[in-house]
């Protein structure tokens, strides 16, 4: 008898509402979960394209910021970049830039060691036994930056000036390879005029 | 055997069933709205997203179209500036010592002593170090004394004297310094 006024509450009015409510309630969460899954997973594209945007823009501004000014010879200003930093070392190279740098200045190159210490990934560090008269090694002190048809650089120089004719030049040379994947990564640089005419001067001393 | 029915028991249970239907009613009424509300929030929010990838896309659309038109410059472009990037920073390392040794003996000549420097080195952080060489002692002293001088030290921002050696056999006065010369970078 009991269970039976139990059924018949269980199937009244109010208590078919409060189900068909929580029916309501269950949909209605399920939607709201679905809804801020696919909103999460809007939010993460839009993340991913304004990272996307922002190295587009980057290139885009380095476009239009210096198309102007470079777009007529940026490829003779690459080849003379390409050839004082090559994208790779070779021991040819080394000797025919060793070769250039005696036959501009005037120097004898007796022999080289390279300081393996001092050596990287893109440097090579070695140490050069020069022989030659007083202004010849005076020009080289002067010119060895780009002479050689490398980008030549000293980190410390030592030198006696009455014995300068002979002496030991420290110099390292320098390659790099262009990260192609890298595009976007440059900034939106604006290349300046100053540049320009360093790039000019490097170039006609090669 | 008579058989009793206890109504008064069974109106409590009714009243309890009641009692919770009604709380039941509430939650239910509460989840339901804050179902409908967090539904039209989220809905907003998704319309919002949306529209604003769709915004990004065509300016995603828009640079690429003006990065393609310009792809041969923009390669070019690309690689100038990083190889010029390297190239600036591989510069910096460099001594640039002999700009350095010219202006140590523009400091020098006003004394005369500039063609008395018998070492020189210095580094790419202008770390100096040389010497000077004298034949008699009141020579060594006005040395010193130049070097004392306000205008000369200005070209230093640090100085000292190393040390003074005398060569007997060949009696030569060695004055050693060391110091930092100001950067022209």
């Amino acid at each position: 008898m009991e269970g039976l006024n139990k059924l018949k509450l269980l199937i009244s009015k109010k208590y078919i509402s409060v189900v068909l409510f929580i029916a309501l309630d269950i949909v209605f969460l399920i939607f709201i979960s679905y809804l801020g899954y696919k909103i999460y997973g809007v939010y993460s594209e839009t993340q991913a394209l304004n990272a996307e945007i922002d190295q587009l823009k980057s290139s885009s501004l380095l476009i239009k910021n210096n198309k102007d000014l470079l777009e007529d010879n940026i490829g003779q200003y690459n080849t003379a970049l390409d050839s004082i930093i090559p994208d790779t070392e070779t021991y040819f190279q080394v000797i025919s830039a060793f070769e250039q740098l005696e036959a501009k200045t005037g120097v004898n190159i007796e022999s080289y060691s390279i300081n393996l210490s001092e050596t990287t990934e893109d440097k090579m560090s070695l140490s050069l036994t020069i022989t030659g008269t007083k202004e010849s090694i005076e020009t080289l002190f002067e010119k060895y930056h780009y002479f050689g048809g490398r980008l030549m650089t000293n980190e410390k120089l030592e030198f006696t000036p009455e014995g300068l004719d002979s002496m030991t030049f420290l110099v390292n040379l320098y390659h790099a390879k262009i990260d192609e994947s890298a595009a976007g990564s440059s900034g939106s640089n604006v290349i300046s005029k100053d540049d320009i005419e360093l790039i000019k001067q490097i170039a006609d001393q090669l | 055997m008579k058989r009793r029915i206890n109504l008064f028991s069974q109106r409590i249970d009714n009243q309890k069933a009641k009692r919770y239907l009604r709380t039941g009613q509430r939650v239910t009424y509460g989840v339901l709205l804050f179902g409908v509300l967090a539904l039209m929030a989220l809905f907003g929010t998704y319309i919002y997203l949306s529209n604003n990838l769709a915004e990004l896309n065509t300016k995603k659309n828009t640079y690429n179209r003006y990065i393609l038109t310009n792809q041969s410059f923009n390669k070019d472009i690309q690689r100038f500036v990083q190889k010029f990037s390297l190239l600036k920073t591989y510069i910096k390392t460099d001594a640039n010592g002999y700009s350095y040794y010219r202006d140590l003996i523009a400091i020098l000549e006003p004394a005369g002593i500039a063609d008395n420097i018998d070492t020189f080195s210095i580094d790419n952080n202008q770390n100096l170090d040389y010497s000077i060489k004298v034949s008699t002692y009141e020579e060594g002293i006005q040395v010193l004394e130049f070097f004392e001088q306000p205008d000369v030290l200005e070209h230093f921002n640090s100085l000292t004297l190393e040390s003074f050696n005398i060569t007997q056999n060949e009696v030569e006065y060695t004055m050693t310094f060391n110091g930092v010369m100001k950067s022209r970078k």
